[in-house]
């Protein structure tokens, strides 16, 4: 019987993924490179392109490409302290902070996703089905050893900026899940999250499946996204 | 030959001369401007669509446009005009009428707290009844909008605490009041949110009397809370969209509504030492332009338009000359949002927050290749 491919195009957070042989398929990982200059990868986009027009219909091609905005925006107190309010009214983030609409965080990740050219690229190369998977949700513990590491950063420690409040953290990753399931949608790519047995009951990174950082998930999870992963490219659900 | 009074008053006063002789980009009808801007005078804007352009050239032309809230660092670039940060020196979109400029100075401070309630659109999304287009996408919550309108009322307070000149453009006469206590809204509740209830909502067409009448008390208030600030009024030369009054033809009903709101600046400049008029509606639609001014829908104005309101305002009041440009008869409308740093790549955008966060999770990122476990 041939083997279907089930081709991962990932970022840092692939890394977590078992290698092992699966039933049924020809797996095979990468980590694309999409920037000339980074220090890892191992697939440049053109390379990715090439490979993903190989597969066919009855191929599985999963990206771990965008999703990290709420790191960006939200992983670190910001100068100016910000926080939302969420559906119920609780106002989330840092006492007295100025609080932003929900619909103006969601357009500036909007507007980062649309300026993405690797997402569409892959998609338009393949007739494989297409699966767009995110980085893990936040962890409501960061321990404290990591607000050390890194060096400065303009002449400033990640100390003195500080980890922002884990409810404040998680309200952006909801809101990026959101707008990049969305995005996703008119892309015509399945948008999937994260397996619910590696969640708390409040949403966040269960502690079990913590890496030995801030924003990764360990292989524990990446053995529960890959089942996961699995289980979507048999079902088709997602066609 | 006999002297009489128009034998010693200068060429401005004569048509042939000021008007009909001159090229048109170089008329300039303003007959007194005393105030003065300095590069460090606050000035802050408010009024109808066409303030929006004094706003934008205030800011590209190296003068204190004063902006109270400009929207969180994170807001950068195409979003952060688009949801209206920085078209006025606050958030609070389009103010057309006197009785709108009156009502924001009381619930600023409290003296006013209108009786409707959030629009809830279809989709269970919710829009402030008196900025019902400020938020794209709209709020998630009543507690949202309110938590914003809050934020807003705040900066709008500090605005009128901290400005030198306020620019206010009028724009219209006709508006719709709540008739339980006659709030008014910047749009007819039904056209963007709300839905139109006869039973709650009336039409008004406000004269000149109640026109100066509000003006007045919220010149009164302004003056409470800063003693010193100066006022420049115009009157947009942008015609009506449509007009509500039962009967009336637009043109007719846009004459009328330009009329009672240039006689009442007209008014207030008299009444006020401190009021100065300034005339960019006759800029605009006087002869000498034969309606070059318009866009191909005969209603927004000209980018050249513009640029000979903003000309003639910047020499009078700061002393600036500005090349006159060419009279191309452009037919496109001048853009109506403030003007914003693009965003010419993803990260060009960011500030040390955001810079030191990506630098740190790109770190992490690295160290996932070598921590692999």
């Amino acid at each position: 019987m041939t083997k279907s491919k089930l081709l991962i195009l990932g970022n840092s957070h692939s890394e977590a993924l078992p290698r092992d042989p699966i039933d049924g398929y020809d797996l095979e990982i990468h980590w694309l490179k999409t920037k000339d200059n980074a220090k890892f990868g191992t697939m440049t986009l053109p390379e990715a392109r090439e490979k993903a027009a190989s597969l066919t219909a009855n191929d599985t091609l999963v990206l771990m490409h965008l999703g990290a905005l709420h790191n960006i925006y939200g992983l670190l107190n910001h100068d100016v302290p910000y926080g939302v309010l969420l559906d119920d009214g609780t106002r989330v983030g840092p006492e007295d902070a100025q609080i932003i609409p929900v619909s103006s965080i969601r357009a500036v990740f909007q507007n980062k996703f649309e300026s993405d050219k690797v997402v569409p690229a892959i998609k338009e190369a393949t007739r494989a089905q297409v699966v767009h998977v995110m980085p893990p949700p936040p962890k409501e513990e960061i321990p404290e050893r990591f607000r050390n590491k890194g060096g400065d950063y303009h002449g400033r420690g990640i100390a003195e900026f500080g980890f922002a409040p884990a409810d404040l953290r998680l309200a952006l990753w909801r809101i990026e899940e959101s707008a990049l399931s969305s995005f996703l949608g008119k892309l015509g790519i399945m948008h999937y999250a994260a397996p619910a047995e590696t969640l708390t009951a409040t949403g966040f990174l269960a502690p079990d499946f913590y890496a030995n950082d801030a924003t990764h998930a360990n292989a524990a999870f990446g053995k529960q996204l890959m089942d996961a992963i699995v289980r979507l490219s048999k079902s088709r659900a997602y066609i | 030959m006999t002297d009489h009074p128009y034998k010693s008053l200068p060429d401005k006063a004569f048509w042939r001369r000021s008007v009909a002789r001159p090229a048109f980009s170089a008329v300039d009808p303003v007959g007194e401007f005393s105030l003065k801007i300095e590069k460090d005078t606050k000035v802050a804007t408010a009024g109808s669509c066409f303030a929006q352009h004094v706003a934008r050239h205030l800011a590209q032309s190296g003068f204190n446009y004063f902006v109270v809230e400009e929207g969180h660092p994170i807001l950068r670039g195409p979003v952060r005009a688009a949801h209206n940060y920085g078209t006025f020196s606050a958030r609070y979109g389009n103010i057309y009428t006197a009785r709108q400029l009156r009502q924001l100075m009381d619930r600023a401070y409290g003296r006013f707290t209108p009786a409707e309630a959030a629009w809830t659109d279809p989709d269970g999304t919710v829009r402030d009844p008196f900025r019902p287009t400020i938020q794209p996408g709209n709020f998630a919550s009543v507690a949202e909008m309110e938590v914003d309108r809050a934020q807003h009322f705040a900066a709008v307070r500090r605005m009128f605490e901290e400005l030198d000149v306020f620019v206010f453009t009028l724009g219209l006469t006709e508006c719709w009041e709540s008739l339980e206590d006659g709030a008014v809204f910047p749009l007819c509740p039904g056209v963007e949110g709300g839905d139109f209830d006869p039973a709650k909502y009336a039409f008004r067409n406000q004269g000149v009397a109640e026109i100066v009448e509000d003006m007045n008390a919220f010149i009164e208030a302004l003056r409470a809370v800063n003693p010193t600030a100066q006022m420049i009024v115009t009157v947009s030369p942008v015609p009506l969209m449509a007009t509500a009054t039962e009967g009336a033809h637009v043109l007719s009903a846009t004459t009328y509504s330009k009329s009672v709101l240039r006689v009442a600046a007209d008014m207030l400049t008299q009444q006020h030492d401190f009021v100065h008029y300034f005339p960019s509606f006759e800029i605009i639609t006087g002869p000498h332009a034969r309606g070059a001014y318009y866009a191909d829908d005969l209603r927004n104005v000209t980018e050249a338009g513009v640029n000979h309101v903003m000309r003639l305002l910047l020499k009078h009041a700061t002393g600036t000359i500005v090349e006159a440009p060419e009279d191309k008869a452009s037919t496109k409308a001048a853009p109506v949002k403030a003007a914003d740093r693009p965003a010419t790549a993803p990260d060009a955008d960011e500030d040390d927050s955001l810079a030191a966060a990506r630098a740190f999770v790109e770190v992490e990122c690295d160290e996932a290749a070598l921590d692999r476990s």
